[in-house]
């Protein structure tokens, strides 16, 4: 079972882009809403590396593909594809998590409570970023 | 960009009025110019806090120029500081000198009884005691040692020579079995009417409770409790049985901690540290008496979202009630939420009732100094609010304090 690469590139940016978007209008709404106090700059912070490598590598290989003068139609294997977009999701909603979470945990402060979920999400972003990797640099194949 | 270069050359500035001893000798400016130094690091520490575009550093940079020009003030009042110490050390050596001689005088004059025979012996050691201190600050003027050190040590030499003066001239003076009247017991069981006797009890009190910061740092608001709910059908009231009365009062708005502290002239009572809505009201019990800032609770889709996206402060609050007959000034110094958390630990558990058997006349009068602090968010330093956006009066009201004082 295959699906189209450019198919499955636009799908996978699509999801980044979106919660990456969304998140990053929160964070700026909390921003100017002093949500973060004198702290606002470790919630940055922690948010921008978990979010930017991941949309830059995304917006890289768009414009590489853009640029790319033999528009043959590749194909990659469907499995890659779900794993890589099902890895991306659940990391996305996790940070998603750590976010919407912060005010129903009345005994850590949101600065702590992202520390604390950087040692998870450390190396999920490592499987994630490998999963991309795999996945981006897959040249594909010719049906 | 943040001013470092400024900041250096501020923390220069603090470092040679440190080394040239200003925070000893000229401890007002020095601490003025040190108060400059954090207020502008603060300052900066805020802006960095701040998303990139909107930082200022505009108030710092005034705040840092004037640290050198106050460092420098610091260091000129420490120098003359210094010669007048020099000069006054000088004469308390000249004027002690001349004290000792008429001790040892007296001592001679003095009648020598079977029980005065050993007092006048002790009072040969003090005053050979004072005479090696007198030796011994006149030896280190000449030697250029600490002068500060030097004025601290012969101060207490001289008001111990006038003392042994004034006991050695009542001794031969005044007929046998004569005992000064303050340093009986019968005598401190009965209230203080007269002037000096108030005078007396105020040292008494000094010396024995521990002090109210004097002058009193700035509060965030103020309110002159009327004389009536103070003293209502009693005229005669005591200043210990006020005391009591408040105790009460406070016990009844649900204050189960005050401690108590020596004021000039007076005491002050001071409240437990509390956490307060905006409106000066109490938080509710479980809330209260923590003193360390709370999330806001969430309780519907509203107040999540509130949560999410602002910032929800925390409010604090600490009541010093000052009863004294002595005006005052608050000081520009401003606490810190942990000084007014400290100061219910820090005072005197009860006030040492026969020294406040003072009736409370009509010089005397009761102010409460309401100290409020704001925690913006978990992530900030709470800092005192200045000017409370609530009146003196509607602190107490929403306290049920009033209430109490009415009935």
């Amino acid at each position: 079972m295959k699906i189209s690469m450019s198919i499955a590139k636009k799908r996978i940016a699509t999801v980044w882009f979106s919660f990456g978007g969304f998140l990053f209008i929160i964070m700026f709404i909390q921003t100017l809403g002093e949500h973060y106090g004198a702290k606002v700059n470790e919630a940055w912070s922690w948010f921008l590396p978990t979010i930017f490598p991941t949309l830059s590598l995304i917006i890289a290989v768009l414009i590489s593909d853009a640029k790319e003068i033999n528009n043959t139609q590749k194909y990659v294997d469907k499995f890659l594809f779900h794993l890589t977009m099902i890895v991306s999701i659940v990391y996305l909603l996790l940070i998603f998590l750590v976010i919407f979470i912060d005010p129903l945990s009345p005994n850590i402060s949101n600065i702590e409570l992202m520390k604390l979920s950087g040692l998870g999400l450390g190396p999920f972003q490592g499987i994630v970023i490998a999963c991309l990797g795999v996945f981006f640099s897959k040249q594909g194949t010719q049906n | 960009m943040a001013p470092q270069a400024q900041i250096d050359a501020a923390n220069v500035s603090i470092e040679a009025a440190k080394t040239a001893g200003a925070d000893r000798y000229a401890p007002e400016s020095f601490n003025a110019a040190s108060e400059a130094l954090k207020t502008a690091l603060t300052a900066v520490e805020e802006q960095n806090s701040k998303f990139a575009l909107f930082r200022n550093y505009d108030a710092s940079k005034t705040t840092l120029a004037s640290v050198a020009t106050l460092s420098t003030k610091a260091v000129e009042e420490t120098t003359a500081k210094k010669e007048a110490l020099k000069a006054e050390v000088n004469q308390a050596t000249v004027d002690l000198g001349a004290i000792i001689v008429a001790d040892k005088e007296l001592l001679a004059k003095a009648p020598k009884g079977k029980e005065g025979k050993a007092a006048l012996e002790a009072i040969g050691q003090e005053i050979a005691v004072v005479e090696t201190v007198n030796t011994e600050v006149t030896a280190g003027v000449a030697n250029n040692e600490d002068i500060l050190t030097l004025s601290d040590k012969i101060k207490p030499a001289v008001e111990k020579a006038k003392a042994i003066n004034s006991e050695l001239t009542d001794v031969i003076a005044k007929p046998k079995g004569y005992r000064n009247p303050i340093s009986q017991t019968k005598k401190e069981d009965e209230a203080f009417l007269d002037q000096d006797s108030l005078e007396i009890a105020d040292s008494i009190a000094a010396s024995t409770m521990p002090h109210f910061p004097w002058p009193p740092p700035k509060a965030s608001t103020t309110v002159k409790i009327p004389r009536n709910l103070i003293v209502k059908s009693n005229p005669n009231i005591l200043l210990s049985e006020i005391a009591k009365q408040f105790e009460s009062i406070l016990g009844k708005a649900g204050y189960d901690q005050i401690s108590y502290y020596y004021f000039p002239s007076g005491f002050a009572i001071v409240s437990q540290l509390e956490q307060i809505n905006k409106d000066g009201t109490p938080k509710s019990e479980e809330s209260r008496w923590n003193n360390k800032y709370e999330k806001p609770k969430v309780f519907n889709l509203e107040s999540y979202i509130r949560a999410l996206f602002t910032a929800q402060p925390g409010y604090f609050r600490v009541i010093a009630f000052i009863f004294t007959s002595k005006p005052f000034n608050q000081s520009d110094k401003t606490i810190t939420k942990e000084t007014g958390d400290f100061l219910i630990h820090a005072g005197s558990t009860v006030l040492p009732k026969k020294i406040f058997d003072i009736p409370f006349s009509s010089d005397y009068y009761c102010m409460a100094l309401i100290y409020e602090f704001k925690q913006v968010t978990i992530n900030d330093r709470p800092t005192l609010v200045d000017p409370s956006t609530v009146s003196g009066k509607t602190h107490l009201v929403n306290t049920k304090i009033w209430k109490e004082l009415e009935k």
